[in-house]
């Protein structure tokens, strides 16, 4: 549920009017999608439930700020990103837009089953850096766009093209190494 | 064709930004080419799975830690609490009603009313009814203490309710 269809926008007015049960259908609508989000950029099961509780926490605290032109569901991962970039910054986790470490080879060679290249590609993705993490996970899970990727990690569209088409490659000679 | 060129095809693609010319320019030279053709074939197959990564979630208190924290919690303990206090309550009234004080201090008040003296007698009969039944289970100093738990219980059911009371109305989201 991308967009603020009837069905949230009535959440959200009935969270406002301070009901419980609203909450609860919000918790249960995104908890799943922002944890699995917070969990593959800290890849720290406990880490990751704070940080996904903190951002609940402020997202229901400050949704009378809440502006309805916009989508719901970017603006709690604009909360959860947010949220993930202060506890980097105070675990001392690196955290670099332009992180050109990474160099890449094109050579690809094996081919596996569906279900082991998940569990694979899940290992790979640890191994990115957290940004590029957020990205291949906000554009190829979550199915954002580049536009709403923008708007959540704040950062121009061209650096996020530039980011997932190396992050892309990266990923999968990683998968090959690790195979 | 340039490999690179190739490789930029397959990334707009992948971004979902590839027009129909860009697709069939792609078909074709992946059709003669076994290179890009392989690169190709990488990429789609781990943008796949990157699709199929499975939605982790938190424990299963977690929702109960968040409305926990923003007061639906109190409200909820409250609710638990309530039938208790009400029910501790009754009872406690119950007994200051039925305790010898009581009976005492209302028959020394009332019996300059006639029409009061009869309604009294007729109290007295069921009291005395109902004092036969609960007697049994409350003899002796037990009865003489009934009256001051009620009290007290009394005055603590208010102090609770009132402080519930001033809870819920900050409990604001």
């Amino acid at each position: 549920m991308k967009d603020n269809s009837q069905q949230v926008i009535e959440l959200i007015e009935r969270a406002l009017s301070n009901d419980e049960d609203a909450c609860q259908k919000i918790l249960n609508l995104y908890k799943g999608r922002i944890f699995s989000y917070v969990y593959r950029v800290v890849r720290n099961y406990h880490d990751a439930e704070d940080i996904t509780f903190d951002t609940f926490i402020k997202c229901f605290r400050s949704l009378v700020s809440f502006d309805r032109s916009r989508s719901f569901s970017t603006w709690l991962f604009t909360i959860a990103h947010n949220q993930t970039i202060d506890f980097l910054r105070k675990t001392k986790q690196e955290y670099e837009y332009f992180d050109e470490r990474h160099a890449v080879q094109d050579d690809f060679v094996e081919k596996y089953e569906t279900k082991k290249k998940i569990e694979k590609i899940d290992r790979a993705l640890a191994q990115l850096p957290p940004l590029d993490r957020e990205l291949v996970v906000l554009f190829h899970r979550e199915e954002y766009s580049y536009q709403e990727i923008s708007e959540i990690l704040k950062i121009p569209i061209t650096t996020i093209k530039t980011r997932l088409h190396r992050a892309r490659k990266r990923l999968s000679k990683l998968v090959q190494e690790n195979g | 064709m340039k490999h690179k060129k190739i490789e930029r095809l397959i990334q707009r693609l992948l971004d979902r930004e590839a027009d129909a010319d860009e697709k069939r320019l792609l078909q074709h030279h992946l059709s003669q080419c076994e290179e890009c053709r392989q690169f190709y074939q990488e990429m789609v197959e781990t943008e796949q799975a990157l699709g199929g990564l499975i939605e982790v979630y938190p424990r299963h208190e977690f929702n109960d830690r968040i409305l926990k924290r923003l007061g639906f919690r109190r409200r909820i303990l409250w609710k638990r609490v309530a039938p208790v206090f009400a029910g501790a309550w009754a009872a406690s009234l119950l007994a200051l009603i039925l305790s010898p004080w009581t009976i005492r201090l209302m028959s020394q008040g009332i019996t300059s009313i006639p029409a009061a003296v009869r309604f009294i007698d007729k109290i007295e009969l069921i009291v005395s009814a109902l004092s036969h039944l609960v007697m049994p289970f409350a003899k002796g100093s037990v009865a003489g203490v009934y009256p001051i738990i009620g009290l007290i219980f009394s005055i603590l059911m208010f102090y609770f309710l009132g402080k519930t009371l001033q809870k819920e109305a900050k409990c604001k989201v």
